[in-house]
């Protein structure tokens, strides 16, 4: 199908028509208003990407880490996460394009332990599935998986100009201010590559938005804590692409309000998604590759995630506008401490683990699952601790090895045997258990 | 010096009741510990067979240099440790990191988060975390590092420095005085004994190589590159097959031991200046560049034919590299080959046939 009147790569076409028939789908479906915002804000945030790359607006990459706001705030400048089309492939399109991608990588000579995020990154440079660079930014959060994919981005880019952004492993405001420091050192390099001047009051009006989509993503998290949940499983990990992705525009704004009214309208209405036996936070990555997984968990074995870490959205996210000073710290610290694993890997275990008995309490929960993408060096390189942590507390935790874009390493037979396994022999008789006792 | 590897326990420190602090990578200057009269031991797997209980905190999906450290760590191989330190070199050793302070019965923790890259505004966060590490170097050990104490042990390095660049001469001319494995020998020696006794060895070694014969038989002479490597049976098996490492660029090897440190009237930013700014490891982000320039220069003047890249399974930063590098000689063609290890065991039967193969193909 093509794209504003233009025949595109293949892997475009797909999801673009996928999320036509998605659209026609849901519309007017006000049970769907979550999902609908979701699916109608994507496909506009890539009709805008075509727009300007037709239109030859510069283009700036950006690893997981980083958020788009201080580029929004250039004007007609494109922003392109460099993970992009692993999540479009794989959530929405064609789940075979995305494993196509990270062949594409490996058979590039990049390394096969690296993240699957990233190899179907690098799998799209080098279809040239993304519009040309004038630079990157690239920055060490989540991961060292990030800090390989964009350098070999920009190797493979004609070795384009990167900015890289240093991240401490510290929780304190020197931190905080080193960053923001990396921030203002950072704009005239995004002025000189993109040939644009950072406008300061349409960045006030980002972080104005930011601000906005903060209160209801907040509010939204609140809805999500009620026993029995409202809104379908799958919803949590979406969230991950408007941060990562769209955080400081209105389409962002938009599928926040989409996703809070939503849960707020549900909870009103007294409406009750379906009945629940098992509360789980999912903690660690989604399973991207087959979203309707969470669907099978919710019918089957009446097991919802209410909360995953990639919807949590801390409440360190506000900016305050009154200064330069204010909005590039407040920016500093909306990236390092609420972006989806930014937050909990670029520290210690203990924020980690802090988290997740934070999910566990606020909703709810009966139990942790620790779906360990092979690639999370950092997660799995907690294990122990964060074994003992839950053992302690009393909280059952499956964990299991699987690959979040590639579904060749854990197949969903194998999957759903050890949910289920899971839920029915260790969760339900322990929550049994629990019952008697009180 | 081989023999010193077998047993890395510094008995003289010791038995003068100085205490012996461990640390983990080459951005923290051991010239800090020396000054505040305590014994730097970079810390290391060798002759740890059995690294279960780190695999049991960071599992079997992480690096075995990491695993291998956690392990002889929580067992007791390095029971007269008085602390360690730390630093954010990558996702393996923050975790690392994460398990000594929580389980092990180290007294002391000391961190040090150094910035990844060279970008000129970063330098001042470096030269704080440096002092901040003095100071708490200095609270924990009741000690005290000034400047007149830092300036000598910089002196001392640099003689340890000076001896190593000698010996490189010895291992790079044509035929070579010194094996690449030797030479790894040397430098993880440098790293484990006190500068001045590691000076003496060295001169001794230097004057016999003098009048020693040069290794002969030799099919390729070759540049290592890649990740952490102090294991010397691993070029040995390199070697064997009639290849010479007359080069390297890898860490525990000449890699961070080639700069030497400017006398100065501040020694904490000469310090800081040397080590932030050494050749960068694959940690440093956008520096590739640089790295490969480094590669290059060295393997040019080494007279070089091909380049072994080596990296332990799971370091994706290194992976990163390689392909990189994969790229770079797509453009401009250099022999290439990497091999994958794991930490404690040398495959040698695999790299035996791998590096035959590959002096074949360069014509060896």
């Amino acid at each position: 199908m093509p794209i504003l009147g233009k025949k595109r790569k293949q892997e475009w076409e797909t999801v673009w028509k996928t999320l036509s028939d998605l659209k026609m789908l849901f519309a007017g479906d006000q049970e769907e208003l979550a999902l609908n915002a979701l699916m109608q804000n994507i496909q506009n945030f890539i009709r805008e990407q075509f727009q300007k790359a037709d239109a030859g607006k510069p283009a700036i990459w950006y690893n997981i880490g980083y958020g788009p706001p201080l580029i929004y705030a250039l004007g007609d400048v494109n922003n392109v996460p460099l993970a992009e089309m692993s999540a479009l492939c794989s959530i929405i399109g064609d789940q075979a394009d995305t494993e196509a991608l990270i062949d594409a990588s490996e058979a590039a000579g990049y390394s096969a332990e690296c993240c699957s995020a990233d190899k179907a990154g690098i799998g799209a440079v080098v279809k040239g599935l993304y519009p040309d660079p004038c630079c990157i930014v690239g920055i060490n959060t989540p991961c060292d998986s990030q800090v390989a994919a964009f350098q070999a981005m920009a190797e493979l880019r004609n070795k384009v100009p990167v900015f890289p952004i240093d991240v401490p492993p510290y929780d304190d405001d020197r931190t905080l201010k080193y960053i923001a420091g990396q921030l203002a050192e950072m704009i005239p390099f995004l002025e000189k590559n993109t040939g644009r001047k950072m406008d300061w009051d349409r960045l006030k009006e980002v972080c104005q938005t930011v601000n906005r989509t903060s209160e209801y993503l907040w509010q939204w998290m609140e809805w999500r804590s009620l026993s029995p949940t409202l809104q379908p499983s799958k919803l949590c990990a979406f969230t991950m692409v408007l941060v990562i992705a769209l955080l400081g525009s209105p389409l962002g704004e938009n599928i926040a309000r989409g996703l809070a009214e939503d849960a707020r309208k549900k909870a009103q209405e007294g409406a009750k998604y379906f009945d629940e036996k098992v509360r789980a936070i999912w903690y660690q990555d989604p399973v991207w590759w087959d979203i309707q997984l969470y669907d099978w968990m919710e019918a089957e074995l009446g097991l919802v995630i209410p909360m995953d870490i990639f919807g949590f959205y801390a409440s360190e996210a506000w900016i305050d506008i009154a200064s330069k000073d204010s909005i590039l710290f407040g920016l500093a610290r909306l990236l390092v401490n609420c972006g989806p694993m930014s937050r909990q890997f670029r520290g210690t275990m203990k924020r980690y683990i802090g988290d997740f008995m934070y999910l566990h309490q606020r909703f709810q929960a009966d139990c942790g699952i620790m779906a360990g993408h092979i690639a999370c060096k950092h997660a799995w390189g907690g294990i122990g601790l964060f074994k003992e942590a839950c053992k302690k507390a009393g909280i059952p935790l499956l964990i299991f090895e699987f690959d979040m874009f590639d579904s060749r390493i854990l197949t969903r037979k194998e999957l759903q045997f050890e949910l289920k396994r899971f839920t029915n022999e260790i969760v339900i008789p322990q929550k049994a258990r629990l019952a008697r006792k009180s | 010096m081989s023999a010193l590897l077998k047993s890395t326990k510094p008995e003289c420190a010791l038995n003068s009741g100085m205490p012996v602090v461990g640390y983990f990578c080459s951005f923290i200057p051991p010239e800090l510990l020396m000054a505040g009269g305590l014994y730097p031991l970079r810390l290391n797997g060798l002759g740890v067979e059995d690294s279960s209980s780190g695999d049991a905190y960071l599992s079997h999906l992480t690096c075995s240099f990491a695993r291998h450290i956690t392990a002889a760590v929580l067992d007791g191989h390095y029971n007269y440790l008085a602390g360690q330190i730390s630093i954010n070199t990558c996702d393996h050793i923050r975790r690392a990191n994460d398990v000594l302070v929580q389980k092990s019965d180290l007294g002391y923790h000391g961190f040090l988060s150094v910035p990844r890259s060279f970008r000129a505004g970063l330098f001042p966060w470096y030269l704080e975390e440096l002092t901040r590490l003095k100071e708490s170097l200095e609270s924990y050990f009741q000690v005290r590092i000034i400047d007149q104490k830092l300036k000598q042990a910089i002196e001392q390095t640099n003689q340890a420095r000076a001896r190593i660049k000698t010996l490189d001469l010895l291992r790079r001319q044509d035929p070579p005085k010194l094996s690449g494995a030797e030479m790894l020998t040397v430098t993880v020696s440098a790293r484990i004994l006190p500068a001045e006794k590691f000076v003496a060895i060295a001169d001794s070694l230097i004057s016999a190589l003098k009048d020693s014969e040069p290794i002969t038989g030799i099919r390729g002479r070759l540049i290592l590159t890649g990740g952490p490597l102090d294991d010397p049976r691993f070029i040995t098996a390199i070697e064997s097959q009639g290849a010479h490492i007359a080069g390297d660029l890898v860490c525990f090897g000449t890699r961070g031991l080639g700069m030497d440190i400017e006398p100065s009237d501040n020694p904490m930013e000469s310090l800081a200046r040397a080590y932030l700014y050494q050749t960068p490891c694959a940690r440093m982000m956008s520096e590739f560049p640089r790295r490969f320039q480094a590669l290059m220069e060295l393997y040019r003047d080494c007279n070089a034919r091909g380049i072994i890249f080596q990296r332990i399974k799971f370091c994706q930063l290194w992976s990163g590299d390689a392909h990189n590098l994969r790229h770079r000689f797509q453009e401009n063609p250099v022999p290439f080959l990497v091999l994958d290890r794991e930490y404690g065991t040398v495959s040698t039967g695999q790299i035996k046939t791998r590096v035959q193969a590959f002096l074949e193909k360069i014509g060896g």
